[in-house]
């Protein structure tokens, strides 16, 4: 079991690092978005070699299914945009924080990489639905509740944002010579 | 054999950094929606990656639970956003947007 | 009734004014004009019959003490303390002070019912009335100096707030600060004076400091050839100066007309000048123990009553006249001072309180009478005897005691101070207590010409300002208004003070206890041999009635001033008060004015250019440079946090190695500081293996005693203590086996015992057992071998030869990156800080 699962966390790793870099890597919103599943999936699949068994199914549900489903919608509702090329000004600022963050990222590898943890013995029904439920509702309970809120709010938010017209409309619609493009 | 945590740290250090350098490379908003996505994600590996090594609790799990349910409100107000940055700028790129500037 | 209970009352006198002035200004513009009055005057009026009981109660020498509280605790140097209690002190000095200040300010309170009745202000006038009496209870029944001053500041916030009164009137305002300048160049004098008190005495109670003035006696100070005594009686004379309004800082209080007149009576009469004399009389132990101080006095203050008497008589309104006659008949005051005649001058200050209030309420009721505004013209008076009877006849009673005609207050008073200046002019010996007191005569007979020509001058402008209003024919149309009986009451109970004061000094059955008890209270000084004769008296009455006939002869049925002509120009010198304001313009206002304005363009011009407009640029240049990065745009910002997590980073784990060396208690230590990610291993000894962190890393903080076995063998550091630099860092030497010579500066410059002179070279090396020193010197020539962890003397100067330890210290970051270093320590043993001394080791060997 423990080789297939190294095989698999190898597969996982090579699979989720290509793919991240593919989303950001893409040009067009939409192939991101493709990118971005399969980078969700292959965390999917990295969860299951930690025996996170349920968090592999909400990953898979949630992520690929909800909220990357969204993405697609709003994709498809802007217009598939590219992104203009990198003009000269642009390129110094973006190598900059390119460098700063490889290295940072790298030395974070280097530093954290040396923590040894042995992985502990799995008690019985570890990750499992049964084991995460009692957790959720027993253990952290109130944090789940207060999930609910936070998506309401959330679901308020959205409303307001999405609904309500921007000053500058505001102000065009009062003034109507003004300069439509 | 199992599987070191350090490779899972390392790894959830490197998609992060991906995550980061296209948040801040790219310009176009839903990429970068995407690319804190990445940054969540990473995160959530560490933490069920630390929970594995310390396996007598699920706190690990359910922190990673909470995280993607923010995750979720998070892409839904933020695509909202860019719904409403695309009606202001008739564009998704976000350096169009700089009216905080000094 | 026992002491605690009649101690009471002194508080009660003291409080009843306050919370009159707390009940007047806080609620007066809610309650009716008959309630403010009744509260006012019922208020002094309650002090008055307090400290009339009180004063009632003591007798000679007694006092009279209420405790109040533990009020300041000056910590001096040597762990002493200077308690200053709130205690207030009732002797016959300061109770013939306090009904005298209640009794007028009584009066006058009463006067100003009438007087300020169309005034709009009249409850803040009655406030700040009795605040100002307040003040001068305090100052005068204070037990020690800090409380007198609290009165003495209080004295003058309130003249500052009555003088400027109607402060709508810019002149008014002027004089108002005018006289609050003037009162705080001598409150300067008193404080210094207070300090050096507090310093040299180490107390500031009035009866402890002049129980203590032999301290100031002996006491001179550095690079001035003076005694304590004479500075602090100089000092002290300059607060009265300007308190009491003598030359050269007298210029305010003639400005002080500016009050209302009831203001100026208080502040001449009974309050505010009087506090210097009174000041005086407290501290007399003071005064009296130095002759040169008392020589100044009395030249000033004969100066002063000259000066003002004659710059009065040319003035030609009645306010003016009667100001610069309080600053002469002060004068008088400070004149009796300066011969030692304490008491004489306390008398003056009782007959003249009456007098002068009479005076000025007499004046204040005329121009009551006419409606005069600000000040009453002498040439617009006249014939006002018929119309205002009972004013002209009290008024005449007021200038015949000012004038000091016979058998009146001013006479009795004036006469003391006549004969005690007529007995130093005559060349008489005198001695206060067992202290003989030495003026020279010629500053007697100087002081007695002046004050002899003042008391002409005195008789001749009471009269002539008599004469001037009340008799002869009108110069006015105006038809003069009826005055009030709460105008006039005050005057005739004032006219009959005025002559009665003056019997209470006469010896007679049963009243002698007065001048008894007031003599008691100072220290006067008091001719050796009997003294007296009855020349001053005569003189001083020739004087008066030489001046009383001149004004006779002068105004006697006159329209007009004949004196501006008479005199010519002088005349309008003394109307200018000698030019003296002007002379202060030019001499201490113009430059100050001056400096003031080069200050400001240098302000404004140098130090706002450099300090203010440069910062400025350089700010804002900043401020440009950064808002430059806050572009708004989110990359850019997204950098900067990349930058700033970055260097916060970087901070936590960058190599680092620091480590410190102790000494202490005879082993030496190393100490680890706590840095974040940094974790140490130490070898001490060398061998590899590690004493600290043999199973890996151990983060700080850490402390690792190194003990003499961690010493490398064979190697050794000199540590040399020379006696004179101190024990604590020692000069450390490398040794070698060739020899070394130790210079003098090494060894210190006292390292040759007695007797040794020219170069004596000390030359070490290394042996194998220890190190070997070879020297040169008279008593102990040779050589001597000095072992590790020991010590040996050379001269004054100590050796210790210390092992050495080399210690291997690693730190590791948190990236893992070793740095290493090595530390050579020599271990001082207990030889840091010793001071055992070593006996000096025979030649050959110190083992």
């Amino acid at each position: 079991m423990s080789a297939s699962f190294s095989l698999l966390f190898s597969f996982a790793a090579v699979l989720a690092l290509a793919s991240g870099l593919g989303t950001i890597a893409a040009r067009r919103p939409l192939r991101a978005a493709m990118f971005l599943l399969v980078h969700l999936g292959s965390l999917a699949l990295l969860y299951l070699t930690l025996s996170a068994q349920f968090l592999a199914a909400i990953q898979v549900l949630v992520y690929a299914g909800a909220i990357l489903v969204l993405f697609v919608f709003v994709i498809m509702m802007i217009g598939p945009g590219y992104d203009r090329p990198t003009s000269f000004r642009a390129l110094f600022p973006k190598t900059l924080s390119t460098v700063l963050i490889l290295s940072l990222a790298l030395s974070m590898a280097a530093i954290l990489g040396r923590v040894d943890l042995p992985m502990s013995e799995l008690p019985e029904g570890f990750g499992g639905v049964k084991a995460i439920g009692l957790a959720l509702y027993r253990v952290a309970t109130v944090p789940f509740e207060l999930i609910a809120m936070v998506l309401t709010v959330a679901v308020l938010g959205v409303l307001g944002i999405a609904r309500k017209k921007t000053a500058i409309e505001l102000s065009r619609e009062a003034a109507p010579q003004g300069g439509e493009e | 054999m199992d599987i070191e945590i350090s490779s899972y740290i390392v790894l959830g250090a490197l998609l992060f950094g991906i995550g980061a350098i296209g948040f801040l490379v790219r310009r176009n908003f839903l990429i970068q929606l995407m690319s804190v996505e990445l940054m969540l994600n990473s995160v959530n590996l560490l933490l069920v990656g630390f929970n594995r090594a310390h396996a007598s609790s699920h706190d690990g799990q359910v922190f990673t639970f909470v995280v993607i349910a923010i995750a979720a409100a998070e892409a839904a107000l933020g695509l909202a956003l860019a719904i409403a940055y695309y009606r202001f700028k008739n564009s998704a790129e976000t350096d169009l947007g700089d009216l905080l500037r000094h | 009734m026992g002491d605690s209970t009649l101690s009471i009352l002194l508080l009660l006198t003291v409080l009843s004014p306050l919370a009159g002035a707390i009940v007047s200004g806080a609620f007066g513009s809610k309650l009716p004009r008959t309630a403010i009055s009744a509260v006012a005057v019922g208020s002094i009026t309650l002090s008055f019959v307090f400290a009339a009981i009180a004063y009632a109660a003591i007798g000679a020498g007694e006092a009279l003490v209420y405790e109040g509280y533990r009020w300041i605790t000056i910590p001096l140097s040597g762990g002493r303390e200077v308690p200053i209690e709130f205690a207030l002190r009732m002797d016959a000095l300061s109770g013939m002070m306090t009904v005298m200040v209640t009794g007028i300010a009584a009066l006058i309170h009463l006067f100003s019912t009438g007087y300020m009745s169309e005034e709009r202000s009249y409850a803040r006038y009655f406030a700040h009335l009795n605040f100002f009496t307040f003040s001068m209870l305090i100052l005068v029944l204070a037990s020690n100096l800090p409380l007198l001053f609290v009165g003495w500041e209080g004295v003058g916030l309130a003249s500052y707030l009555l003088i400027g009164f109607w402060h709508s009137n810019l002149a008014y305002e002027a004089a108002a600060r005018k006289a609050f300048i003037m009162n705080r160049i001598g409150d300067l004098a008193v404080l210094v004076a207070i300090f050096i008190i507090v310093q040299t005495a180490g107390t500031l109670d009035f009866t402890e400091i002049n129980a203590s003035v032999a301290l100031f006696d002996a006491a001179a100070i550095d690079g001035l050839s003076m005694t304590k005594a004479t500075l602090l009686a100089l000092l002290l004379f300059w607060g009265c100066t300007a308190k009491s309004a003598q030359i050269p800082l007298f210029t305010w209080l003639p400005d002080a007309m500016a009050g209302p007149t009831p203001v100026s009576a208080l502040i001449h009469a009974a309050t505010m000048v009087t506090s210097g004399v009174y000041l005086a009389a407290r501290m007399s132990p003071v005064f009296v123990s130095s002759s040169t101080a008392l020589t100044v006095i009395l030249l000033v203050g004969a100066l002063t009553a000259l000066v003002a008497g004659l710059v009065a008589v040319s003035q030609n309104q009645m306010k003016k006249v009667l100001a610069f006659s309080t600053v002469s008949q002060l004068g008088f005051m400070f004149a009796a001072i300066g011969v030692g005649a304490f008491s004489a001058a306390l008398f003056h200050v009782l007959t003249h309180a009456f007098f002068k209030a009479l005076l000025f309420l007499g004046s204040g009721a005329v121009m009551y009478a006419v409606g005069a505004d600000g000040d009453a013209h002498l040439d617009q008076l006249g014939g006002l005897r018929k119309k205002l009877t009972v004013t002209a006849i009290s008024f005449l009673i007021g200038v015949v005691a000012l004038a000091g005609i016979p058998l009146t207050a001013g006479f009795f008073s004036k006469d003391q101070i006549l004969h005690a200046v007529f007995g130093v002019a005559s060349g008489e010996a005198l001695a206060a207590g067992d202290r003989a007191i030495e003026i020279p005569g010629w500053a007697g007979v100087a002081a007695l010409t002046m004050l002899l020509i003042a008391a002409i001058a005195t008789a001749f402008y009471a009269f002539k300002l008599y004469l001037r209003t009340f008799e002869g024919e009108p110069r006015s149309e105006v038809e003069p208004k009826a005055v009030g009986r709460s105008m006039t009451l005050p005057l005739v109970v004032l006219a009959v003070g005025s002559i009665a004061a003056g019997y209470l000094w006469l010896p007679v059955e049963g009243m002698e206890y007065f001048a008894e008890s007031l003599r008691a209270s100072v220290l006067d000084a008091l001719p050796v041999e009997g003294g007296g004769g009855m020349l001053a008296m005569i003189l001083g009455t020739a004087a008066a009635l030489l001046g009383l006939g001149i004004a006779f002869g002068m105004y006697r049925g006159a329209t007009e001033d004949p004196l501006p002509n008479k005199l010519g120009k002088a005349n309008e010198l003394l109307m200018a008060n000698l030019g003296i304001d002007t002379l202060y313009r030019r001499v201490f206002i113009a430059p100050f004015g001056a400096i003031s304005r080069f200050v400001r363009s240098f302000d404004r011009e140098t130090v706002d250019a450099l300090f203010v407009a440069i910062p400025a640029l350089v700010a804002r240049g900043g401020a440009w440079a950064v808002t430059r990065l806050q572009s708004g745009v989110v990359h850019a910002q997204g950098t900067l946090i990349a930058v700033g997590v970055l260097l916060l980073f970087g901070f936590y784990f960058y190599p680092r190695l620091s480590y410190e060396v102790i000494h202490e208690g005879g082993s030496s230590a190393i100490l680890l500081p706590e840095s974040y990610g940094t974790r140490y291993r130490v070898d001490l000894d060398g061998d590899g293996r590690y004493e600290l962190g043999a199973e890996g890393f151990e983060s700080g903080p850490q402390r690792i005693q190194i003990a003499n076995a961690h010493a490398v063998e064979g190697e050794y550091r000199l540590l040399i203590y020379p006696a004179d630099r101190g024990a604590d860092e020692p000069i450390e030497i490398a040794l070698s086996g060739s020899p070394t010579m130790l210079t003098e500066r090494q060894l210190g410059s006292h390292y040759l015992p007695k007797g040794a002179r020219g170069s004596r070279p000390v030359v070490v090396y290394q042996s194998e057992e220890g190190v070997r020193i070879r020297t040169n010197l008279p008593d102990e020539d040779g050589e001597r071998t000095l072992l590790p962890g020991r010590q040996t003397l050379i001269g004054t100067t100590r050796l210790y030869l210390a092992p050495l330890a080399r210690v291997r210290i690693e730190a590791e970051n948190a990236f893992g990156h070793v740095t290493t270093e090595t530390a050579e320590i020599a271990l001082r043993g207990r030889s840091a800080g010793s001071r055992r001394v070593i006996p000096l080791p025979s030649a050959g060997g110190a083992r």
